[in-house]
């Protein structure tokens, strides 16, 4: 039996169970992740072409990226079900890459939940206790435990075909967490759920990371969820990583314009250097100049990137310290809070602008005549490749 | 005869179709109609008349019943029967469940070519197939012909007309049965319950042992039961290859309809034969649950 043995001596030791109950909360510490140029490789696809990754003891890490970028593949590597082609892989300084996943110690919630369908809730909870020998009282006391946090205490008992999705979800957590494992990895586990509920599981998973202090890899395409949970968002594309940062630092300051415009949207205006380290663009019929850390590329051609609530309605004269141009809505999507536009440049380019609101601000409807303003200091520029 | 305990998938494709027709289960009855009708007249009316025969001679009468179960040779057959169609059950589930999971754990692509496999022997007739072992197998057949040229042995070996070749006969019959019914149940077994298992800290064989085998259960069971019960009906295979004195309940009826045109002792032997099958069925299905279950847990 996996798990068994030296394995599980060490665990109960790690978490000092001899000792009987300890309280939850103070009981972790995460483990630190270091993924060194793992590389993965199939047939067909490179689906990891050199992934390294410093993940530190307790951080929560999202990968975010879009459909085939290889998220889910770093995770399998790190839980063992796939083979890296190539690197190295280290939990707190040991390599693991050689472990089967039954002895990896690493917690997972999978998309679809994967809950044991023939074992009640209870039965699933206990499943990786009764795995590491764990006493019967024992084991009962931390199910209680475990379902209590996700507010599921008197649910034990069912199977889980009598729950709903976001109970499920819940029930999957707490299996996953309940062996107190210091890394905890979820591959987009709130993917079925609907919004509502979704909302209220992130907070939900930020408060169990509190609690647990674990080390958690969060895998997502939804880029909202990764802003709101993360304390780093690892941006991925085709199997490597774009960018590493925390949400601001990714939102505020993209190291590339595919960062730039898969986290948030962003308008893009193509510019051509001009002497004297500025820029042209046509679009906006005006020339700018350029940040010192984009003058030095070599591209001839320039885009200049400005977020859409960066883009500013003005009146006719307080444009100042900003690049002012005139444009027509031709569509508005009332959003509560915001609405955004859809605008028609002079030039005839389209842009999107985002207005924040209250209950008193008029819509303007298609068809009106606006004039914008765009904060110099907020738009970025990308060399065209 | 065949499908009476059998159906136990029946239950929850009939469900799935109540998703798809969004009706109550009353005004939905109607889907019934065809086969309960076809069941009603090819069926249950023949078993009634069966039933009726095996109760009445000149009047009421249990004189057939106390003719096979007074009688050593019938219930030393009925006994074999039931043995022989028991081990063909179980050597059929238990060689084709691996294969079963094989197909089942394959990619999507393959997967029907591999089924394809598994299936090419039902192109052929049982007959034809169990005449092939006669040819095969015979005291001048190809088996033994190279078995002396090699030196193997310089008499001819008896392979027909024993236990034995019957057993091999009624499996090969029985195994692509086997198989596709236990693979069609593992195929609801995702391969994600397998990884959850593991990562949460079970060996391979504990995973199988605690989470894949139980969910195959149902597929083990409706596959025991579909090939004890066809092993009950088999003739063909015993009368040629075991010899008479490997008979079993099926080549008694036959002879007393064809031959001593005794049809109300065929029809008490029928009857029995039907029950005696239902009952063994419902135990074996029993057994398998208690088998497979994953044990009580929390231990
Ligand atoms: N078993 C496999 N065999 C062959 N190619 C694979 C396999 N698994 C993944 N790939 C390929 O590797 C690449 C990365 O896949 P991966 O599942 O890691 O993507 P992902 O980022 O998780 O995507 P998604 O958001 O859709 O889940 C894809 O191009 C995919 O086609
Ligand atoms: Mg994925």
């Amino acid at each position: 039996m996996a798990g068994g043995g030296d394995a599980a001596g060490a665990t109960d030791r790690r978490w000092g169970l001899e000792n009987g109950s300890r309280h939850r909360g103070n009981a972790l510490t995460g483990a630190r992740i270091l993924f060194s140029s793992i590389r993965k490789v199939y047939r067909r696809d490179v689906a990891l072409s050199s992934f390294s990754l410093a993940i530190e003891a307790g951080e929560f890490v999202t990968l975010l990226g879009p459909s085939g970028s290889g998220k889910t593949t770093a995770l399998n590597i790190l839980a063992g079900f796939t083979a890296a082609s190539g690197g190295t892989l280290g939990v707190d300084g040991k390599s693991i890459l050689d472990l089967p996943p039954e002895k990896r110690e690493i917690g997972m919630v999978f998309q679809g939940y994967s809950l044991f369908p023939h074992m009640t809730v209870a039965q699933n909870v206990a499943f990786p206790l009764a795995l590491r020998r764990v006493a019967k009282s024992e084991i009962a006391r931390r199910v209680g435990e475990a379902l209590e946090m996700v507010r599921l205490g008197s649910f034990g008992a069912r199977m889980p075909n009598e729950l709903s999705g976001g109970q499920r979800q819940r029930v999957a957590f707490a299996r996953a967490v309940v062996f107190r494992p210091r890394v905890l990895l979820m591959d987009e586990p709130l993917g079925a759920l609907d919004l509502k509920l979704r909302e209220a599981m992130q907070l939900e998973i930020k408060r169990y990371h509190a609690e647990l202090g674990c080390t958690v890899i969060f895998v997502t395409h939804d880029q909202g969820e990764a802003l709101a949970l993360s304390d780093r968002i690892a941006v991925m594309t085709d199997g490597e990583i774009a960018q590493v940062g925390t949400p601001a630092e990714i939102y505020d300051r993209p190291d590339s314009q595919y960062v730039a415009e898969f986290v948030g949207r962003i308008n893009v205006f193509p510019g051509q250097r001009r002497p004297g380290n500025r820029i042209e663009i046509p679009d906006l019929g005006l020339t700018a100049a350029l940040p010192d850390t984009v003058a030095g590329a070599a591209a001839e051609t320039v885009n200049m990137c400005v977020r859409p609530e960066d883009v500013e309605i003005v009146g006719p004269a307080d444009a100042s310290g900003m690049l002012a141009c005139d444009a027509t809505v031709e569509e508005a999507y009332f959003l509560g809070d915001t609405v955004s536009y859809s605008v028609a440049l002079a030039a005839g380019r389209r842009i999107t602008v985002e207005h924040q609101r209250r209950a008193s601000t008029p819509i303007m409807p298609a068809g009106s005549r606006l004039r914008l303003g765009i904060r110099m200091s907020s738009a970025h520029y990308f060399p065209a490749v | 005869m065949s499908t009476g305990p059998a159906s136990v998938s029946g239950g929850a494709r009939w469900r799935s179709w109540r998703i798809v027709s969004m009706r109550s289960e009353g005004s939905s009855a109607w889907l019934l109609a065809p086969a309960a009708l076809l069941l009603a007249v090819c069926f249950v009316a023949p078993i009634l008349v069966v039933f009726r025969w095996s109760f009445f001679a000149d009047g009421p009468t249990l004189e057939f019943y106390r003719e096979i179960f007074g009688s050593t040779l019938y219930r030393t057959i009925l006994a074999r029967t039931l043995v022989f169609s028991l081990v063909a059950a179980v050597l059929s589930v238990v060689i084709g469940y691996p294969a079963a999971y094989f197909l089942a754990t394959r990619p999507v692509r393959t997967r029907m070519n591999w089924l394809a496999v598994v299936l090419l022997p039902l192109w052929v007739s049982s007959l034809i197939r169990t005449y092939s072992w006669l040819i095969l197998l015979g005291r001048e057949g190809p088996a033994n012909m190279a078995l002396m040229a090699l030196g193997l042995t310089d008499q001819p070996i008896q392979f027909l007309y024993g236990r034995g070749i019957v057993y091999a006969a009624m499996v090969q019959v029985l195994l692509p049965m086997a198989v596709t019914i236990m693979y069609a149940g593992m195929l609801s077994i995702e391969q994600t319950f397998i990884k959850a298992a593991r990562i949460l800290g079970a060996s391979p064989a504990y995973a199988f042992r605690k989470v894949f085998l139980p969910l195959s259960a149902s597929g083990i069971t409706n596959a025991l039961v579909i090939c004890f019960v066809l092993s009950l009906g088999f003739f063909i295979t015993p009368n040629l290859l075991g010899g008479p004195r490997e008979a079993m309940i099926s080549n008694m009826i036959d002879r007393a309809v064809n031959e001593s045109l005794e049809w109300n002792l065929a029809a008490a032997l029928g009857v029995v034969l039907l029950l005696v099958g239902i009952a063994v069925a419902g135990i074996l299905a029993f057994a398998i649950r208690l088998l497979t279950s994953p044990g009580r847990m929390p231990r």
